[in-house]
């Protein structure tokens, strides 16, 4: 298995033939995911390419690890891209402030800074103790307190809720004190 | 954050207020800062979470702008071009398998033809060999790339395929000089300045291209042998041919036949 920065060099060098490799290692998985998520070929190779120039330019900026296999990574960031496209349309009648998007770059560029985001929420989680790790993802993930109650055995749905208050403050604030969150989220 | 706070923040995200509750908790959203800060990082990491969400980000962002301004750069351009000749010659790769038996047609088809001149002892001298050899209709295409900047590059293609050959270099030459990364405007040029008879223009391109890390370096020999024959060089031809066979690069099965009709000559 080759160095994830093989792979991010060989993409900011735009070398060919390492392009060609990726192709060769992925294209097929994120096709196959796509394809299981309401997509169709052109999805994934919009997806795929997109990703690709998202690992580029954040390369570029500053160059960063990925601690998993490049391929890991690479599917990681597709199929939050492809979540991204299908969230698209609620986004419009969300927002407030829709700026219309001139090109793929508008799209690129903030898909950057939200697949960062990600990875910083996704970091602590991880930090959390295994207990608030636990009920935060459920949490996070819609699950009604109902469940939360039979899952974890408790007494009452006011001591899961305590529970969530707790883990989700801990949460908030490691995220918070965070450097790096200033740049990612306005506030 | 309070207790109560968080329940109204949890309430909202999950839909649970009415119409009142709802105006009221916008408006507390513009009166109390720590009350929005609370509520924007809670949203945030709610839809970032879901499967059936997505946390986006702001077009006002700083560090989007400067994303923004390194993608608009010539260097990730290019390999946004790049990404695209990948993809298209990677979308044709399982095309060509179905289409495997073509090509056992076209090689028989060759077989047959060289078996053919050998069985009436004609004499084929050079150029015919290098006008049998040289097809350019399947040449890369510039159209429907899906970029803005390829128009000067269909225009040239347009010249090429009329035979144009000077207009089309005055076109591929500088694109060459600004964008090292485009395999087919090698191609397009080295062939057009063979045809032009500038045979020492159109080596230098085909070694530039060889010595590349592009996909179509390989190809770079197979047009570099038929420089080679069109000049008579032979022998130099066969070698580069023989490279050709012997790594099984592009084009190797016509470059087996065309070196076994070399040898026979």
């Amino acid at each position: 298995m080759k160095n994830p920065g093989y792979f991010l060099k060989g993409l900011i060098n735009n070398n060919e033939n390492t392009v060609k490799e990726i192709y060769e290692n992925s294209f097929n998985q994120v096709l196959g995911f796509v394809s299981n998520n309401r997509g169709q070929y052109v999805d994934a190779e919009d997806i795929f390419q997109k990703a690709l120039l998202q690992l580029a330019v954040r390369y570029k900026r500053e160059p960063f690890e990925i601690k998993t296999s490049f391929e890991a990574y690479l599917f990681t960031v597709c199929k939050n891209l492809w979540r991204r496209e299908l969230n698209k349309s609620k986004r419009v009648v969300t927002n407030d402030y829709i700026i219309e998007l001139k090109d793929d770059n508008d799209d690129i560029a903030l898909s950057v800074l939200e697949q960062k985001r990600w990875e910083l929420f996704a970091e602590y989680f991880e930090r959390l103790s295994g207990n608030c790790n636990k009920i935060m993802k459920l949490f996070f993930k819609r699950v009604s307190y109902s469940e939360i109650v039979k899952i974890f055995d408790y007494n009452s749905e006011t001591v899961a809720r305590q529970r969530v208050f707790k883990c989700k403050a801990k949460l908030k604030e490691l995220i918070i004190s965070d450097e790096r969150f200033k740049d990612l989220l306005e506030l | 954050m309070s207790f109560e706070n968080d329940i109204l923040i949890d309430n909202y995200l999950r839909g649970l207020l009415n119409e009142d509750e709802i105006v009221s908790f916008k408006l507390r959203l513009k009166s109390d800062l720590e009350f929005k800060k609370s509520f924007l990082l809670e949203q945030a990491l709610w839809a970032s979470q879901s499967d059936t969400d997505w946390s986006f980000a702001n077009y006002t962002n700083d560090e989007v702008k400067t994303y923004k301004k390194l993608l608009e750069n010539d260097d990730l351009q290019n390999l946004k071009k790049t990404l695209n000749r990948v993809n298209a010659e990677f979308k044709e790769t399982p095309k060509k398998k179905t289409k495997l038996s073509f090509y056992y047609l076209a090689a028989a088809s060759i077989a047959i033809l060289i078996c053919l001149s050998i069985f009436l002892n004609q004499d084929q001298n050079n150029q015919h060999l290098v006008n049998d050899y040289l097809d350019t209709s399947n040449l890369p295409s510039f159209v429907s790339r899906g970029e803005t900047s390829t128009d000067d590059l269909i225009n040239a293609q347009q010249f090429f395929e009329n035979e144009e050959y000077q207009k089309s270099l005055d076109i591929f030459i500088p694109v060459i000089e600004t964008d090292k990364a485009n395999g087919p405007v090698y191609l397009y040029t080295g062939i057009a300045q063979m045809k032009l008879e500038q045979y020492v223009n159109a080596e230098t391109t085909f070694n530039k291209l060889i010595n590349s890390n592009l996909l179509d370096a390989q190809k770079g020999y197979w047009y570099k042998a038929l420089l080679y024959l069109i000049q008579d060089k032979v022998e130099d031809s066969k070698a580069v041919l023989e490279t050709i066979v012997s790594n099984k690069y592009h084009n190797h099965l016509k470059a087996k036949a065309l070196l076994e009709t070399l040898n026979d000559d």
